[in-house]
This record gives C-alpha cells, structure tokens and sequence, in this order.
C-alpha cells in the first residue's frame, strides 16, 4: 500500500489482481496472412512475377515480428487502493505490472480519473519486467465514490499477439467527512452514569473531592487520608463523588437533499452533485461529524441514528475508534428512504442522553418524532440543516418557495412550544444553546 | 455528497513522461492509407476530382474507425488491386506501394490494440519501430535495384 488514511480500521492492503495468460489472434495476424495469399495468388493468375514484390516487405515483417513471440504471456495487473480517504486528503491507488519480459506493449485501464465517462488508458513500453503506475487521487467531496474497472491487455509482435482484455473491480472508495472541533460546552452528566470526566455531587468512587471527615465505623482503609489524620492526631477519610459520563445520540434525517437553489429542489441528488452547492445533507453531515468529534474528545459516548435506514447506526461509545466507525457511516449516507418509525426506547436512546435531531424539518413526520422525543423527557435538541436559500426570479415559485419556507418555519416553532430547543446548525448558536441549557438546569438544581 | 465519480480527480505518476497520443496513431494510419491508394494509381495517373478525394477520405476514415475489423485487409486487397488496374510494372510505384503496404498494415495493427484515447509513452513504440527501419532498410534497396534493372 502506498499510502493510507491516518486511523484506517480496515485490513491491510487491499489488493485486486488480474492475468493475462494467453496470446489470442488478432485481425493483424488474418490480415497479414490474407494480404500475402491475395499478392502470391494475383501474381500466379496474371502472371505479373513482381506483384510478388508488393508483400516482400509484409512477410518480411511478418516474419521478424513473429520470431519477436516469446512463448505465452504471464502478465499479471496487480492494483492495491485505499478503501478510506480523507475529504479533500489525496488517495492513491499504485497499479504494478509484472511479468512484462513477454510483451512489448501493455495497455492500461486506469480505474479512476472517469473524465467524462471515459477511463483514462496508458500504454507502457515495458524497459523492466515490472512497472508501476501511481495514480493519485484527489477527492474534493464526502461520499462514497466509484473507482471503476482497472483492465489491462498486453500485445506483441505489432499487434499480431494480443491477449484478451483483463480486468478487475476495485471496490469505491469511501470519502469521510473531514472533522472539525467545536468549542462546546460539557453536556449534562447522565445520571446513570459511573464512569467518565463528568462531575456529579453523588458520594461515590470518583476522583472528584467532596469533603475529608473523621474516620467512621464502615469507612474502608484505604480511603483514609494519612497526611491529613497524622496532621490532626485523628484518623481521617477522604469522601470523592462519582464520576459521570454524558450521552449524545446524534440522529440524522437524510431524506430531503436540498440545495441552495430552490430551483434545484425537484433534481435527484445523484444529478449534478458537484454543482448544487453545500447541500442540507451536507451540512447535516458536516455537523454530525463536528458534534461527534467535539464530544468524543472531551471522553463523551457518542451514537448515530439514521432515521431512514434503521441499520445503519452506531452504538453509544467513545474514543477514536468510536469516531472513525461514526464518520464511517456517515460517509455511506444516501439521500431518500422514508422515517423509520422507532421507538425510543432504553436499548435505542439511553435516559439522560442529549439527541440532537439534524434535518432540513421539511415535513410534519420529522417534526412528530421530535415531538415523541421530547415527551419521553430526554434532552432533544432539533438542529435545522436547511442552507441559506437563493429564491427562484419567476414570480410563482417565488410564491411556492415563500409558502415552503413558512410552513417549516411554522414546524420550528411549534417544535419549539413542545420544549424541544431548536437551532440553525451555527457552531456558535449550537455552543450558545447548549451553555443556556447548562444554566437552566443548574438554576433549577439550585 | 455523491456517490459516484464526480469527487475523484485523478492524475497518474507517469503524466510528466513524453507521450503520444492514440490519436496521432490513427493519423499516421490515416495517411499511410492514403498515401498507399495514392501510390497504387500513380501509375494509371491521377485524377484530383472531387469523387476520388471524397472515396479516399472516406476509406481513410473508415479505416481509422474500423481498425478492429476485417476493414484494413478489405483495403490492402483493394490496393494490390488498384496495383493490378493501373498496370503496376517494376518501377518506384512499387517500391513505394509495397512499403505503404507494410506501414498500413503495422498502423492497424498498432492501432487495433491501443484505444484513440490512450496515452502512449514512446518507449512502447521503440520494438515496432526498430523493426519498421529493419524491414525498409532490408526490402527497399532489393526492391529500388530490381525496379532499376528489370
């Protein structure tokens, strides 16, 4: 492998081979026989000798490319790829030809680099009996993208060899999302909590302090506090509370793909992904691998929830690994399918978890889950991922857009009637809500 | 957000080395046809109307994009025949033909293997071309002294 991405949990070098192992006849080879017959034959039946001489030169070539055949090819195209890159990182995919002592020229499918619709091709004049081709690839968005067929055919002889076109699949290559970190506040510690860098005020095992008291019947040993008691000529213990870990579930409704263009609204997303602009998928996306990168850093668990496809999910965990299964998914995210209807339940979405709901809020499905959410008093917080609109100059879809724009207004709000705190996805609006909510509670502890 | 080529950008480690392109491949096929039929009347004499130039250009073309097929024989047995009509005696007509002959014929051959659009780096060229100078080096001096005696 030439190169990887930084934290690739797949196996190893993912390599795809394919051989050419036999010369087959070519039009060349017919032709040069047909055109030698044909002179031979025309010269018997006029009697014209020197139309001979018209193929003397085509047999002789004939003859000297034919003597150049050494025995079968071996040929083998050996293609080693990333299956993961970073987004706007370079990728590379090396293509090894070996086994090229038998032919005099090999021709290359290149798998990437689809301009147009049509593969790139390299012919190489083998100088060594393997050559390498390192095609670099440069990938601009997230997604899972396409490499294409690497194929190979190998020739000798002037063309009058030529082995069957070889060729071999390389799988796509999955584009993360690039990360970004927020300075957000802590989230509230779950409550169920025993582990993680959360304080709480409940006595426990933890590192935090809570107090140093005389030393009671029960206390164990090895909480007491020999500098203190030998200060005090009394046996003191140390009393810590417990530490807690914070949840968030990040749920994204990818169905609504919508670009800046209002006008665009009724494309599918496969058309013309390159020039809608950031779409609400995109910015969906790129908050949910902001928010999971914030979190997983400061030790919090972090899950993902598709809304669309139930499958595809992340259990709640933490660390980098977490992080990488999480942008994983995400980059595998499609545009389409309809709301699963889930149940949020303790298996799904732990109590004392904070879920943050990333959707463009384009109908009243969306806004009922929120809703659903909200009663079974979690912490949700509905994050609109809707981009900043350019409306359409005919007067009608004006109106249309207008009428569109009102109406998932008019979601929000009643979202935000029903409890649910909602925010336009603005890193700093997101942090500002957050530090809001962690006042709220704290002067409602107090 | 995509799932398909349109993010990739690629480019191969082999950009930077001198390279031809299949094109120009298919241009030298070209002329080599028309250069043979050319060759091939030139002893009847030839007429620059606007029917032979349209023939030649057509059979020029459709040599090109039918390389894969049975097309460039179909041509070189027509020329030999043209060879034949315009009553082709020992003369530098024929040497010239029948080294045409061979070029078309190694063109095509070149050309039925590697794609219009590939790029092709001059080293992959060296063994037929080294083999072209050895078969005009061996038949044409042959052939320019019998067309010069006989």
């Amino acid at each position: 492998m030439r190169s990887r991405s930084a934290g690739d949990p797949l196996p190893p070098v993912p390599v795809r081979t394919a051989t050419a192992r036999r010369w087959r006849p070519t039009f060349t080879m017919r032709r040069a026989a047909t055109l030698l017959i044909f002179v031979v034959a025309l010269a018997l039946l006029t009697g014209w000798p020197h139309l001979v001489m018209l193929g003397l030169p085509l047999a002789v070539g004939t003859g000297l490319a034919w003597g150049s055949k050494q025995g079968q090819p071996d040929t083998e195209l050996r293609v080693e790829f990333a299956r993961m890159a970073e987004q706007s990182a370079p990728s590379e995919v090396a293509m090894t030809v070996t086994g090229l002592d038998r032919v005099e020229v090999a021709v290359l499918g290149l798998p990437v680099g689809m301009v147009r619709g049509r593969a790139r091709r390299l012919v190489l004049g083998p100088q060594h009996d393997a050559e390498t081709v390192d095609v670099r690839v440069d990938t601009t968005t997230w997604g899972v993208h396409e490499y294409g067929e690497a194929a190979m055919r190998v020739a000798s002889g002037d063309g009058l060899f030529a082995s069957e076109i070889v060729s071999t699949r390389v799988p796509p290559l999955r584009v993360l999302p690039s990360a970004h970190v927020l300075s957000a506040p802590e989230l509230p510690a779950r409550s169920a909590g025993q582990v993680g860098a959360h304080r709480t005020r409940r006595p426990g095992d933890g590192s935090e302090l809570l107090e140093v008291r005389e030393f009671r019947p029960g206390d164990r040993i090895r909480r007491i506090d020999w500098r203190v008691s030998a200060r005090r000529d009394k046996l003191h213990v140390r009393h810590t509370a417990i530490d807690a870990d914070a949840e968030l579930v990040i749920c994204v409704d990818p169905r609504h793909d919508l670009g800046p263009d209002v006008a665009t609204w009724q494309e599918r997303a496969a058309d013309d992904a390159d020039g809608r602009g950031r779409t609400s998928l995109d910015i969906a996306v790129s908050a949910a691998v902001t928010l999971a990168t914030t979190y997983t850093r400061l030790g919090d668990r972090v899950a993902l929830l598709d809304l669309a496809v139930p499958h595809r999910a992340v259990r709640p965990g933490s660390g980098r690994r977490q992080l990488m299964r999480i942008r994983w998914q995400l980059a595998g995210m499609t545009s389409g399918g309809t709301l699963s209807q889930r149940s949020f339940d303790e298996s799904t979405l732990p109590r004392g978890a904070v879920t943050v709901i990333l959707s463009a809020f384009m109908d009243d499905e969306i806004t009922e889950l929120a809703r659903r959410l909200a009663a079974t008093r979690r912490d949700a917080i509905a994050v609109d991922v809707l981009p900043d609109l350019d409306l359409p100059v005919e007067r009608h879809e004006r109106a249309a857009a207008r009428l569109l724009l009102a109406e998932h207004d008019d979601r929000l709000a009643w979202l935000t009637r029903r409890g649910v705190l909602v925010t336009r996805w603005e890193p700093a609006l997101f942090s500002a809500l957050i530090r809001e909510r962690q006042r709220s509670r704290q002067r409602r502890a107090a | 957000m995509t799932t398909d080529t349109a993010g990739l950008q690629a480019t191969d480690s082999r950009t930077r080395r001198r390279a031809i392109g299949g094109r120009t491949l298919r241009l030298l096929l070209a002329l080599a046809t028309a250069g043979l039929f050319l060759s091939a009347r030139a002893p009847a004499g030839i007429s620059v109307d606007l029917v032979n130039v349209a023939l030649l250009v057509v059979m020029c073309a459709a040599t090109v994009a039918l390389v894969a097929t049975a097309f460039p024989t179909m041509v070189g047995v027509l020329a030999v025949m043209a060879a034949v009509w315009s009553g082709m005696g020992f003369s530098v007509w024929l040497v010239l033909t029948a080294s045409l002959l061979y070029s078309m014929h190694l063109l095509a051959g070149l050309c039925e293997v590697i794609p219009a659009t590939a790029r092709i780096e001059r080293g992959a060229l060296r063994p037929s071309l080294i083999r072209w100078t050895q078969v005009q080096l061996a038949t044409v001096p042959v052939l320019a002294l019998l067309a010069a005696f006989l």
